[in-house]
């Protein structure tokens, strides 16, 4: 069945051979749309998905989230969903032992290893029935992170991959949530935190000596190389400029649009002109059109 | 809708920050609805807390509560916001087809369309989609939101007096005038997703 | 304060200090910025004026109404001076929650006592270190963000315009007869993504350029003559300055909200043609700022003003050749500043 765009309250199938799926709902002159999406039949399910709504959210998907509150045992995560992701004391990995069972001093501590406005990445645990998501970081790819920049777009934009950790060959390391919030940081990226991150090996979250929120200023950083930095602000107003113009997000398009501005002698500032970037995406449609056909 | 330009916001739905237990299994709708002094031909030092403000959002309330499929978000709140950049005339039926198409546009489940028009009477004649200067002159102005591709009204709203027997007819006229407006939000709807949709 | 985490912090500051910034601008660069002129019907002037894309921008939208006062009768063809009493009301219309982070009620608490520790640690820096010139620019408030009060908000930047334009502008043309006018400037902000009282300013600068007002209404058979206003490249503009310790003493302008939470100190410079006004600005990091950085403040801010008013002459001067004194019609540029 070919994909048509259903409003809501659109009546998309008056048989009742068909089972309302997402998106739908039963009345009584039939399946009616509740929605504006594209309507689609699999097996004997009619649903609608969106064509653009807040992240919803599946197990196993690499999110982006910001800490927004800390509450008993748990950090609640900003993933730009319609509730607040939970991330449990239980599901990071803790310095030492990881199968060390989290006593009370851990609860307490818990603002040594996360603040309110830290950024991490995790992974979906499960979905719990309200819609909030459950999420964890037992894996050494997950962490907080640093140093770097957020970029938000649209959740609906990023294309469902194998690959979400991407490291771009200018130098600059990615993470795409599903989410829809992008970190990019710089591939060079030593490690401030070189002799700690030996000390506590296993863990994900290294804890702050400090209270760094009101120190923040005398953080040092690490100056990395100036092209690194320009490959990174081209990189992000880039991904606006998919966003702007819904173009679907991945890696591999991502790069390709990179290189494509560069060939158009493009400055990164150009980027920012909404005129200039509608025309960039066009051409770049087109080419892409082209190359297609060639091949 | 002609001079009349409203702009509406749908932020949302997000965590709801409040403790109360009422929206456990359903999810809540806030508005906020502005006119801007320069708006209304007579510059009007207008505020968020004045009467006319207050009514027209606990009207969209009222009406999106029903409308909205609230079931599905639990313990989310949905903002609304609706700033008027230019008034003449047909005012709350432009916010409420303004409202619409933002709720629909962020992705909100919804049970259908909802498509506003107002209608006055002077004279004995009946206007449809009236000016500032001819709602002035009214005798009787009547709000209706039609739910499309049924006959169901999720809004009614009346000012002055209309006589009893002139409803009927209004109302009718009214129902034509929503099937006007529907079929135009219809085509916008589909052209922004067509331009959403056709570039994958 | 603006929430940013320190990971992020610590990219924006190092950018600083290599004179970069997370898009790629220089210090004293603006975004695009993007002009619409007389979009609303029932004003006498109006203008709509982004900075930033469309996605992410701050947007504002001012109009101009006016009323008439006393009446000056003369002679035909007096050169007349009439008088134009400005009142200026600034309505912020923010979404809450969209470009601002959500915190709960303890959190926020938590936020504004560590801002007083590290501006009191900072001005104890300072102080230390200073020779005595240093210059404490107002008073430290608590400051204001965008999770705060949006009614304080919109009576600090009414007040703050008010000020502004609280000499009467004098405006003059020929004529049999002249009012003065009392003219009702309103402004509401749509979208806010930083540097929302540089828009503002730019907004109202842009819709007194384009006022005209009637000035002959007396003789139903006589045609409308709208006339040229006043001269509007004296008019003021302000621009927020955020200074950063990461480059020496530097200025940045035009900042996103995570530039703003990793700067030093801001303030609001407000240039006339000759004038300087320094005012400390409520939004954003409190702290202090040495005379050094505010001389530095000043001379860019002239130049950019310099700039800003001549592309704004000249894009002005092309439309009023091209619609040849009818009725405008809305039409729109970007200025690119250097």
């Amino acid at each position: 069945m070919s994909e048509t765009i259903a409003l809501p309250g659109e009546i998309i199938d008056e048989t009742g051979d068909f089972v309302n799926g997402h998106g739908t709902r039963q009345t009584s002159r039939g399946i009616v749309s509740t929605i504006l999406g594209t309507a689609s039949l699999q097996n004997k399910f009619l649903s609608v998905k969106p064509l653009r709504t807040n992240y919803q959210g599946e197990v196993g998907d690499v999110v982006v989230g910001r800490v927004v509150e800390i509450v008993q045992h748990q950090w609640k995560i900003d993933v730009h969903s319609k509730l607040f992701a939970g991330i449990k004391l239980g599901a990071i990995n803790l310095p030492g032992n990881e199968l060390r069972i989290k006593d009370a001093t851990d609860e307490l501590n818990m603002r040594g290893f996360l603040q309110e406005g830290d950024l991490i990445s995790a992974e979906v645990q499960k979905v719990h029935a309200d819609g909030s998501l459950a999420l964890h970081s037992r894996n050494l790819l997950y962490g907080r992170l640093e140093n770097g920049i957020l970029v938000k777009v649209a959740s609906s934009l990023i294309v469902r991959t194998k690959q979400h950790f991407f490291t771009f060959s200018f130098g600059v390391k990615s993470i795409f949530g599903l989410n829809g919030y992008i970190w990019l940081s710089p591939s060079s990226d030593i490690d401030i935190n070189q002799q700690l991150r030996e000390d506590y090996a296993g863990a994900s979250f290294i804890p702050r000596t400090s209270n760094v929120l009101s120190d923040s200023s005398a953080l040092p950083f690490s100056p990395f190389e100036r092209g690194t930095r320009l490959a990174m602000a081209r990189l992000r107003n880039i991904l606006l400029l998919m966003n702007s113009e819904w173009e679907p997000i991945s890696p591999q398009v991502v790069e390709e649009l990179f290189n494509f501005s560069h060939k158009q002698k493009l400055e990164v500032i150009d980027l920012l002109n909404d005129q200039i970037g509608h025309k960039l995406l066009t051409d770049f449609r087109a080419y892409r059109l082209s190359n297609a056909a060639s091949t | 809708m002609g001079g009349t330009e409203v702009r509406a916001t749908v932020t949302g739905p997000r965590q709801d920050h409040q403790k109360s237990g009422t929206n456990k299994d359903r999810g809540t709708i806030e508005t906020g609805f502005f006119i801007s002094p320069f708006a209304p031909v007579d510059r009007k030092n207008s505020s968020r807390f004045d009467k006319r403000s207050k009514e027209t959002q606990a009207l969209l309330i009222h009406l999106f509560e029903s409308i909205v499929i609230l079931d599905q978000l639990p313990r989310s709140s949905i903002q609304i916001n609706i700033t008027v950049i230019d008034s003449d005339g047909s005012l709350q039926a432009a916010t409420i087809n303004a409202a619409v198409l933002a709720l629909v546009s962020a992705g909100i489940p919804m049970k259908s369309l909802v498509s506003a028009c107002e209608v006055s009477l002077i004279d004995d004649e009946i206007l449809l989609d009236p000016t500032q200067d001819e709602t002035y002159f009214a005798s009787g102005t009547l709000l209706t939101g039609h739910v499309t591709h049924s006959n169901d009204i999720a809004l009614m709203e009346s000012t002055g007096q209309i006589p009893h027997d002139t409803l009927t007819s209004m109302l009718a006229q009214a129902h034509q005038g929503c099937e006007q407006i529907t079929d135009f939000m219809e085509k916008a709807l589909q052209t922004y997703a067509e331009s959403l949709s056709g570039v994958r | 304060m603006d929430i940013l985490s320190p990971g992020e912090s610590i990219y924006v500051r190092g950018g600083f200090s290599q004179g970069v910034r997370n898009d790629g601008r220089d210090f004293l660069q603006f975004r695009p910025i993007s002009i619409e002129f007389d979009g609303l019907r029932q004003c006498y002037s109006s203008s709509k004026v982004r900075i930033g894309s469309k996605s992410q921008g701050t947007e504002v939208t001012t109009g101009i109404k006016g009323v008439q006062l006393d009446k000056h009768v003369g002679t035909n063809d007096t050169q007349f001076q009439s008088t134009c009493q400005p009142k200026i009301q600034c309505t912020v219309h923010y979404c809450p929650g969209v470009n601002s982070n959500e915190l709960t009620a303890a959190t926020r608490v938590q936020q504004l006592d560590q801002r007083y520790l590290k501006h009191a640690e900072a001005s104890q820096e300072q102080g230390g270190q200073s020779t005595g010139q240093d210059a404490t620019i107002g008073e430290t408030g608590s400051g204001l963000d965008s999770h705060s009060n949006t009614r304080e908000m919109e009576h600090f930047l009414s007040a703050f315009f008010t000020k502004q334009y609280s000499a009467n502008l004098l405006a003059s043309f020929q004529g049999s007869f002249a009012h003065d006018w009392q003219l009702l400037i309103d402004t509401i902000v749509t979208e806010d993504n930083g540097s929302i009282i540089d828009c503002i300013s730019l907004s109202i600068i842009c819709a007194l350029s384009y006022l005209q007002l009637p000035c002959d209404d007396e003789d139903p058979d006589k045609p409308f003559t709208l006339s040229q206003f006043l001269d509007w490249t004296t008019l003021p503009l302000s621009l927020t300055c955020y200074s950063i310790k990461e480059a020496g003493e530097s200025i940045v302008v035009d900042c996103y909200p995570e530039e703003r939470a990793c700067s030093v100190c801001s303030f609001v410079v407000t240039t006339r043609q000759d004038q300087h006004d320094i005012t400390k600005n409520p939004v954003g990091a409190s702290g202090t700022s040495s005379l050094a950085t505010i001389k530095l403040a000043q001379y860019h801010c002239r130049n950019i003003r310099e700039q800003l008013i001549s592309a704004l002459q000249q894009h002005i001067d092309a439309q009023r050749a091209l619609i040849n004194g009818e009725q405008s019609s809305i039409y729109s540029f970007c200025i690119s500043l250097k």
